[in-house]
Parts: structure tokens; sequence; C-alpha cells
């Protein structure tokens, strides 16, 4: 009965040999629809002193080979914590896109 | 080797020719001298492990856990409350599968605070996801845990072992016990590598949450290496016996040939019912005895199997369930469910509350009679 | 051992190397615990084993996703001494410990309450174990309730307004030391340099360190997301968190705040908003006096910090 069930339901897909545990595997969660505003950021002030990368919550800040940061948009949560850091103000919010489009929509009905 | 030792010394041999490589512990009578015994064999570098002393049961549990989860091989032992104490621990240690091996001393729960053994503390630890023995003999104690590393650490069992012996009964009380020869354990039980453990080379997320059906899912492995390590018990059981000559089973049938009535226990009081049993068969009774000695998996098929014949059984319940019963008691009938049988319930030895022959002896004349089920206690 | 601020910590050397948690996690935007965990492993490296006390930080990762690149485990809310403790042993007897960091990651109701016997025997064993509180001065995960990091005044769900929490808080970085942790200090968020320099002098340390760090949370402080570092950093400057260090019962202070009125802080926390004049009198007098204390070679006197 049981081993029907956990044939059924794929009970093995729950872990290697039934044990919680997970492996980093490089692949992530997006979270880009939890946020409502995204940082942009003006190469042309940034000096590249890492501030926004340091602070950045949710590791969404990472370096290009120029050496500039770039905010990685499937996991950035909006949280503009690194618009407060920044010592050059080099970043701004900018309101999602399909937030506007959705509420200009709106606003045409 | 044979040598005079107590179940506590017995357990502590059995930690230390297992090569348990981490030994954390907390004293609690009537446990503490197998902690000592290991403390004094590490002073003079005998025990090669680490031994640390924490400051409370639920730290030592904690650390048992911490210490399992890096791959090394881990022991130790509590009783009574301490017990309770780990309660949160054990079914962590066991949902996430870390092997290791303690010895619980069954000490009656307080209160009214008491000392001696009944088996109310390590029964109520069944639902944690733990492999269960309870012994008859310091042998056994010390057999059991060297067997159990070798269940335990097996690669599709990965599931924890308690070894359970009575206060006093066992852990103060010597007897001739054959310790085996390192040489033999070595062979008997290597170590091998675990795959999912903590380890900086290879970063794994351990005790990681899970939410709804993959909690389900997480439960129905468990609840499945359970019900598989019935056959690795098994092969243990009969390896050891190769080697050692001491033979191991789930249940053990004591004259239960063409028996009528028979007595269902488990723990150390087995050795004083089987007296009354060889009075019984002298006098041309036919009565039996059932000793459970795995408690968990609970080895139903095999409780059917032995009490196929016997009609009339009494289970013997050095355990109370206020409110209930006998702990036993509803677990040997739902063995048999389905069965005509007369299972009677006698709850005695609470707190350690002497037991004679003369009980027994009782109980069995009582058993063969008996036409209703039974309720009763004894004092 | 040297000052805290002689320790070299360049970011550019660090800026190169991959993230040790990624994003993804169910954290809040926002949260500062979680930027705590990114500092820890910038500091420490990837040699270094978390243990988890349960709290917001354990879902984190859920099956099966995790962000952790580096050997995570998670037990129960009051074991995180014990189960480091536990690993610790465990890697000595496998002669794996000479080159790992074992570091618990723990909240401050994990702390301060419910797990200070497990802290408090890791740290009279003297373990080599770093031992990091998250500190947003209440029990966070299970709705804000009050823990006895939460200050005087403050408002959580067990401790609602006109009065909030009536007793002042622990002082956990004193008593640790004075358990015998060889390494004891308070640091925050908001000054990351601070608090990375110090994970640094502790993974020099033999026997425990204890960091306790200031991380805002932004719901149970009531304020922005963006808001959150902002918040911290008052909570320094108003001198309401002294930076410290306490090396062998030796005392520092590693920074001096602007002194601004407290008022500034309390004004910007949602759980400050029920505040009279006469509570917030009375904080900046605690203040005040607890700051004449430990600047003048009182500190073991001082009663909040």
């Amino acid at each position: 009965m049981l081993s029907k069930l956990i044939k059924e339901k794929n009970v093995h897909s729950a872990g290697k040999k039934g044990i919680p545990h997970a492996v980093e595997k490089q692949k992530l969660i997006e979270r880009k629809n939890w946020r409502t505003w995204k940082p942009v950021i003006d190469y042309d002030k940034c000096i590249k002193c890492g501030m926004c990368w340091l602070h950045c919550p949710d590791s969404a800040y990472a370096f290009n080979k120029k050496g500039f940061p770039e905010c990685d948009g499937r996991v950035c949560k909006g949280c503009l914590l690194c618009i407060t850091v920044c010592p050059v103000r080099c970043i701004s919010a900018e309101q999602e896109r399909g937030l506007t489009e959705k509420k200009e929509k709106e606003k045409k009905k | 080797m044979i040598d005079i030792l107590d179940g506590n010394q017995c357990a502590a041999w059995g930690a230390r020719r297992a090569k348990a490589q981490c030994v954390p512990c907390f004293p609690i009578t009537p446990t503490t001298e197998i902690i000592e015994t290991i403390a004094a064999w590490k002073a003079k570098n005998e025990f090669k492990g680490e031994f640390v002393q924490l400051e409370s049961e639920h730290s030592a549990a904690s650390a048992c856990f911490g210490a399992s989860l890096t791959g090394a091989r881990v022991f130790t032992a509590t009783s009574s409350q301490g017990l309770l104490l780990m309660h949160e621990l054990l079914p962590i240690i066991s949902g996430c599968r870390t092997p290791m091996v303690m010895t619980t001393v069954s000490r009656c729960l307080s209160a009214p605070i008491g000392l001696w053994p009944d088996h109310n503390d390590t029964l109520a630890m069944r639902d944690a996801g733990w492999i269960m023995f309870i012994c008859e003999t310091n042998q056994e104690v010390l057999d059991s845990v060297i067997m159990g590393y070798k269940i335990s650490e097996n690669n599709k069992i990965l599931l924890p072992v308690i070894v359970n012996m009575d206060g006093f009964v066992h852990s103060y009380t010597r007897t001739e016990v054959d310790i085996p020869e390192q040489k033999l354990v070595n062979s008997f039980l290597p170590h091998p590598k675990r795959e999912i453990r903590l380890d900086v080379k290879k970063p794994m997320t351990l005790g990681i949450p899970a939410m709804g059906l993959d909690y389900m899912k997480f439960r129905a492995q468990l609840h499945r290496a359970m019900m598989d390590s019935f056959d690795v018990i098994d092969k243990v059981q009969k390896e050891w016996a190769k080697l050692t000559k001491r033979k191991y089973d789930f249940v053990e049938e004591y004259k239960m040939k063409g028996a009528k009535a028979a007595i269902v226990m488990i723990g150390a009081n087995t050795t004083i019912a089987r007296a009354a049993v060889d009075e019984m068969r002298k006098k041309g009774k036919k009565v039996g005895l059932l000793r459970i000695r795995l408690f968990r998996p609970f080895p139903e098929k095999q409780i059917r199997k032995a009490l196929e014949k016997v009609k009339n059984i009494a289970v013997i319940d050095q355990n109370i369930c206020p409110g209930m019963g006998g702990i036993l008691y509803p677990e040997i009938k739902m063995a048999l469910s389905g069965t005509k049988k007369t299972i009677s319930n006698y709850i005695q030895g609470l707190g350690g509350n002497f037991i004679s022959e003369k009980d027994y002896i009782a109980i069995l004349n009582d058993a063969i009679k008996n036409k209703k089920e039974e309720r009763k206690w004894q004092m | 051992m040297a000052d805290v601020n002689e320790i070299k910590f360049d970011i550019k050397k660090e800026m190169v190397k991959d993230h040790l948690i990624t994003g993804g996690t169910f954290a809040c935007a926002g949260c500062n615990p979680v930027l705590g965990i990114r500092l820890v492993l910038v500091a420490l490296g990837k040699n270094t084993i978390m243990v988890n006390s349960s709290g917001c930080m354990t879902l984190t990762a859920t099956w099966p996703f995790t962000p952790y690149r580096i050997p995570w485990v998670h037990g129960a809310i009051e074991n995180g001494g014990s189960v480091a403790a536990g690993i610790l042993m465990g890697l000595k007897a496998l002669k794996k410990d000479s080159n790992t960091h074992v570091v618990v990651y723990a909240g401050d109701g994990a702390t301060y309450d419910i797990g200070f016997q497990a802290l408090a025997g890791m740290v009279y064993r003297k373990e080599k174990i770093i031992y990091i509180c998250y500190n947003n001065c209440q029990f966070a995960n299970t709705g804000h309730q009050r823990s006895s990091a939460t200050e005087k005044y403050a408002r959580t769900s067990t401790t609602p307004p006109p009065i909030g929490n009536p007793l002042p808080r622990k002082n956990m970085a004193k008593i640790m030391a004075l358990c015998g942790a060889e390494y004891s200090a308070t640091a925050s968020i908001t000054n990351p340099f601070d608090f990375i320099k110090k994970l640094r002098k502790a993974a020099t340390m033999k026997g425990s360190s204890f960091i306790d760090v200031l991380a805002p949370c932004e719901p149970g402080w009531v304020v922005e997301p963006w808001e959150t570092l902002k918040a911290g950093n008052l909570m320094v400057e108003t001198g309401m968190w002294p930076l410290y260090e306490i090396e062998n019962k030796k005392f520092t202070l590693n920074y001096k705040p602007k002194m601004l009125p407290v008022v500034k802080a309390l004004q910007m926390q949602g759980r400050y908003k029920h505040l009279t004049e006469q509570q917030v009198t009375e904080i900046q007098r605690t203040v005040i006096n607890e700051w004449e204390m430990i600047t003048k070679g009182r500190f073991w006197e001082a009663e909040e910090y």
C-alpha cells in the first residue's frame, strides 16, 4: 500500500535518500515581481566603490568586466538600500514598467 | 574476553569497541557510570574519541546532532527526565537522518520522583523515528550497541538507534559478559562514508525547512526507511551470530512450543518470568513467553507468527499510559487483530516495584483460565 | 590583539569574489539580518559552517531551494551554541577543524532568552566558535513579541501601548564577556566595515567569540525598506547602541557617535510612536548617564550597555 503510494506520489523526488537537504545549483528563485521600484545606476557618476554591492541584502549586485556594478533584476526586491548607501548618489529609483503600464491602462479605462 | 560487568559498563564497552568518535553527554542516575567509565578511559588515553560534558541533556542531544552531521560516529546515554528533555531533538535527529546510538537506561518518570526502573521514559519516545531495542541482559546491551552502529549507518537506513536497558536491574548489576575482541568488531563494523554531511568542500544545506506536500514526502520516506530496516536488522543480527554465536531476533520465543497461554513482555523482568514459565512447565502446564526485543519498527508479522497457536495471552506492561492502560497492550492487540484470542493486560512493576516469580505464576494461571479479556494491576 | 580598526579589510579584493549567499530568499525587501549573513560570509570566506537557530533566517532556505554556498544547518531555536559545539567536536574527531570557522547565526530571542543556556555553556567551555546574534530587538519571526533585547518603552505585540515594554534590555555582550568569552563585541549592520573587522578579529581567537549585531527589522520597527539602514544608523549616532569590544575583559570603545538627540531615532521608528514626552526624556537621560559611565572608565557599572 505504502510502496504503491510512494510510486504514485513520486515521494522519492523529495531529496536524495529522503534526507532533507539541498545543494545550491546556481538556480535562483526569481523575486522580480516583489518590487515596485528598481534601482538604475548612472555609470557616468559611478566610482566603483562597491558600497551597493556590500549593502545589498539580496546579493543582487555583481561587477561586470569594466568593474561597474550591475543589479541582477531577477532577485532585486526593490528595497532601494543601495540608493541610501551610494556615496556619490549615482543610483536612482525607477518605477517598475509593468506597474506603470497597468496603472495607465486603468486610467484609460 | 570474559569479564564481570554491569549494564552501564557494557554500554561503555560497546561504544569503545565500536570506536565512537564523539561522546557528548550529561550525567543522570542511573546512567552516570557509562559516561564516568568513558571519561576514565579518556583520561588514560584508552578511549580515542572526543568526550565533552555539556550543560544539559538538551544540549548533549544537540551536540550529538551536530557531531553526527559532520560524519563522525556518535554515542551518548541518558535516562528518564533527561530523555524527556532530549525529546525535542529526537525527531530532529531522525528527521535529518543522522545515524547515532544512544543508550537509554529506563527509570520511572517524575512526579513523584523515583529512581527505579519502568519503561515509561523510553516508550514515550516511540514516535520519534528512532529504531528501538529493549534488552534483557547486559550481554545483549553490549552486542546491541555494536550492532546498532551497523544498522544505523547503513546507507539505506541512516536512522538513529536507542538501546534500552533497565535502570539498576541492568545498570548496576554485574553479570558475566563476553567482550568481543577489537579485531572482530573492526571487521564487523567498518565506518562507511556518508554522502550527505557538513563539509566545507561540498557545501550542503541541512535541516532545511520543507512545506506542505514536500514535508509529507519526507515523512513518508522516513517511515519507508523504518520499514526497510527490518531486512537490515535481520542481516546484521545474523552476521553477528556467525561471528559470536550469540543469536538475536526481533522477538524472542521461550518455550512457545505447544503453548496455550503465553506472557508477552519487554525488559529485564523477562528473566524472572522465564523462571515462572519453567516452573509451570515442570507441572505440565503448557505455557510460554514472548519477549519483544525490537520495539520500533514494530515486528507485527513476527509477533503474529509466534502467537499463532496461543489462545490466551497476558501482556505485561511495566509502564502506564494514564487514561488508557499499558502502552504495549494496544500494540499487541493491533498485531493480533482479526484473530480470536483472549488478550489480557497486567500493569506491574511501576517505579521498580518488585515482581517475583510467584506473581508471574499467578498471571499464567489466570491466563490459562481466562475466557474474558482482563485488565489488572499488580502491586 | 590590536585595536579592531587596525585590521585590514580591502573591499576591492572581496568585490571580485562570488557571493556565498545568493538572492531569491523569502526575506523581506531590505531585510538587515540577511545582509548580516552576507557580511559574515564576506568577512570569513567559504571555509565557514553556519549553524542557524530557528527564526526568519531559517526560512531563507526552503526545500528544494537554498541560497547558501557554504555548509549550513538548522537545528532548533534554543540550541545554536550546542549544535555548533557538536559540529566542532565532530570536526576535531575527524581532524578537519584547523581551517574551518564554525559560526552560529541566531536571533536575539534565540540568544538572549531561550538559547541562553546553550550559549553560556559554549562560552564556558571556551569552544572556538563565533556566535553572532542578529539583534532586531524582538521575536520578529513569530510576529514581533518582546524579547529581553527589547529596549525600554518599545512597542511589541506582547507589550502594547500606552506603556510599551516596561523593562530595560539585557547587556548580552557584557554578560558573555563575564561568562568567559575571549572576545565579545557589539556591532551594527550600518557600520559594515566595523562589523567585518570584528568578525575577522573573532576568527583569530582561540576561545569563544560573541558579536551582538544590531539589525533593524523593517516590519518590526515599522520603517520603510529603504530606511532600515538609516534607522540602525540613528540608533548608533544617538548613543542608544554603543559599538564596543571586550577582549579578555578589557573594554574598548570603537566608535564615537555624534550623540544626536534620541528623539531623532525614536521619531523614525513606528514602534516608538506612542511615546510621551516624559518617556522620551527618560530614555535621553538614561543614554546620557550610561555614556558617562562607559566613557569615564566605569563600563562594568553601566546597567544597560
